[in-house]
């Protein structure tokens, strides 16, 4: 037999003429097609212009068997969110258009060939001591890592990320128990330490909790820059941006030019970050926090977001992929006696930032959502697999904190005198 | 239990042919089940598929304006198809890091690539391919697009698609051990654009 047609043989899903648009399968894609379009506000059919929703968070399943396909909707039990439609809070808006006008380039200007940046975030590698469902563990504990980012001016450069085996807790209670249990060491996967390099133009390829973005593409035009954001794809450069969190509207926005500001990037300009806290200060929903740190970040101005998605019942479909038989059907409702949960309960998800107001350096960008972990395991459809990782339904913490950034000659050492977002 | 939502019959009936916008409906219903197929096949979890599927669509829809007139609006499509794919994959991969260190530390030394076949299948020899002559093979193969058409997806001229093409079928078949002689009634071929085929 051929290559050519071992080839075809091989195809994992053959062409069929079953698997149309009016097919049970494709009827339940349009579903959510027209899901997305009203909820990213891209000018849906039936409101284009309405106000901007919050949405039950989509849960994660197990994955149905090899023959099956599984469809989550948003039941009769979905209510409306926030009552109450979010405003851009003059005060806010005062403040960070006065940060738009101060705004400088996001490293300072020197002799030196490379920008470098120093984030400290979270590092769960460890997930041995997260909590589980089942109570099996009884604390919580992370570690600390340092990512050290060198980008030279044509986009190449140099990543060294360092893990503090120092275990850290999220609560005084979770440190007592560790305390109590004996102070074991948390583990980490791989070494403590690892460095990569990167060639130019694949800068924009890294996708770390510290993405690199190559904003030299975007406009500096407040406006023609919120377009770009705004919309519901960003340019290929920036895929990155969008890695961490899901959300949409304002919640989308925000987290979009947070990431931007607080960079690294190649390409920054003045111009741009003033754009960026002109968009910013559009945005509806900003809270201003006044002067704080917070996780040990320098000081500086705070503001936050906060998206309130209300509690949603779940139905589950099992459908053959090319047929039009629901092989099962899941009709959640709050309070499953099985063990199995179909409800997602309402939860709070707190977007944050603080801004150096002398450098208008970003100098930590945090992401919380409470619960912080979602009861979130409908019945899988008939199944062999595993449920996939990402299933889980933890919700932890992320958070990023700058804690030093300059312009240095060399990629193999922090600039001297770097310090706090220097 | 037919869900309902927004007025949209969740299950029963979506809108598609419900006059909602008629370009937009008769765009689903012709690429749908191209578009449908080629996610499918390139992403493993079948839920995900089914969100990769739809955001495709919901991005034809943000960008009406530009997708270009039937037929061509099929090709438009695969090229969006195609980024989030990748995107999905590369976020997939993330996670997939994560599981090897874990499996690693639980003492399974398996090389991950490893479970990608065995020697001599075909799953196997095409991951041993680059992946961009692979992306090639499967669009010309399982998704039967012309190489005009597969460079029109790929963004690159179709000389390019034919020495990939190439490329690719030359390694497969010293990988699988094949007959050399080559099946052309296997995927159409445009000589006129192909230098790489004269």
């Amino acid at each position: 037999m051929s290559v050519e047609s071992r080839l075809r043989d091989a195809n994992p899903v053959p062409n069929t003429a079953q698997r149309t648009a009016a097919s049970l399968l494709g009827r339940t894609v349009r579903v959510r097609v027209d899901q997305r379009i009203s909820r990213a506000g891209v000018g849906g059919w039936k409101a284009p212009r309405r106000r901007p929703r919050h949405l039950a968070v989509a849960t994660t399943i197990g994955v149905a068997a090899a023959a099956a396909l599984v469809a989550v909707v948003a039941g009769p039990g979905t209510t409306p969110a926030n009552p109450g439609s979010p405003h851009v809070d003059g005060r806010v808006a005062r403040v960070l258009l006065t940060l738009a006008a101060a705004a400088g380039v996001p490293t300072p200007a020197g002799t030196g060939r490379y920008a470098y940046t120093a984030f400290v975030i979270p590092d769960y590698s460890g997930a041995a001591t997260m909590p589980t469902p089942s109570g099996s563990v009884t604390y919580a504990s992370y570690l600390s890592a340092t990512v050290q980012t060198w980008v030279a001016a044509d986009g190449s450069g140099r990543r060294v990320t360092t893990v503090d085996p120092t275990p850290e807790f999220f609560t005084a209670a979770d440190r007592a128990a560790w305390i109590a249990a004996g102070e074991p060491p948390v583990p980490h996967l791989g070494p403590l330490t690892t460095v990569s390099t990167f060639g130019p133009g694949t800068g924009s390829e890294i996708h770390s909790p510290v993405p690199l973005y190559d904003v030299r593409g975007l406009p500096t035009s407040a406006s023609a820059l919120k377009k770009v954001l705004s919309a519901t794809q960003l340019p290929e450069a920036l895929a990155a941006v969008d890695d961490t969190w899901e959300c949409s509207g304002s919640c989308r926005l925000f987290q979009r030019v947070v990431a931007l500001l607080q960079g690294p990037d190649r390409g920054g300009t003045a111009a741009l970050r003033s754009a960026l806290f002109s968009v910013l200060a559009s945005v509806p929903g900003i809270e201003l926090l006044g002067t704080t740190s917070i996780h040990g970040s320098p000081e500086g101005t705070g503001f936050q977001l906060t998206v309130r998605t209300p509690a949603a019942t779940w139905d589950t479909y099992c459908i053959n992929p090319d047929g039009e038989s629901i092989i099962k059907r899941i009709s959640g409702s709050t309070g499953s006696t099985r063990g199995i949960v179909y409800h997602t309960p309402a939860s709070t998800q707190t977007l944050t930032a603080v801004v150096d107001p002398t450098t208008t350096t970003l100098v930590y960008t945090g992401d919380a959502s409470t619960p912080e972990r979602f009861p979130v395991a409908p019945e899988p459809c008939p199944t062999s697999r595993p449920i996939p990782s990402g299933s889980d339904g933890y919700s932890l913490p992320t958070w990023q904190i700058l804690t030093a950034s300059g312009t240095t000659s060399t990629d193999q050492s922090p600039p001297t005198g770097s310090g706090n977002t220097t | 239990m037919t869900g309902r939502r927004d007025g949209v019959d969740l299950v029963g009936g979506s809108r598609a042919g419900g006059g909602a916008e008629p370009w937009f409906d008769d765009l689903y219903a012709r690429t749908f089940p191209a578009i449908s197929g080629y996610v499918l096949r390139r992403v493993a979890d079948e839920f995900a598929a089914l969100d990769v599927v739809a955001c495709v669509f919901a991005v034809a829809w943000e960008r009406r304006a530009v997708v270009p007139a039937a037929p061509d609006d099929r090709l438009w499509l695969f090229g969006v198809a195609r980024r989030k794919v990748l995107e999905h994959q590369r976020a997939a991969a993330r996670r997939g890091r994560l599981l090897d260190r874990l499996r690693h530390e639980a003492g399974d030394a398996s090389d991950p690539d490893a479970r990608r076949g065995l020697p001599g299948d075909v799953e196997w020899a095409l991951g041993r391919l680059r992946p961009a002559d692979r992306e090639v093979v499967r669009l010309i193969a399982w998704e039967e697009l012309t190489r005009a058409e597969a460079a029109v997806v790929l963004g690159c001229s179709p000389g390019a698609v034919g020495i990939r093409w190439h490329r690719a079928i030359k390694r497969l078949r010293r990988h699988l051990g094949d007959d050399p002689a080559p099946d052309r009634s296997f995927g159409p071929v445009d000589r006129e654009e192909d230098p790489d085929v004269r």
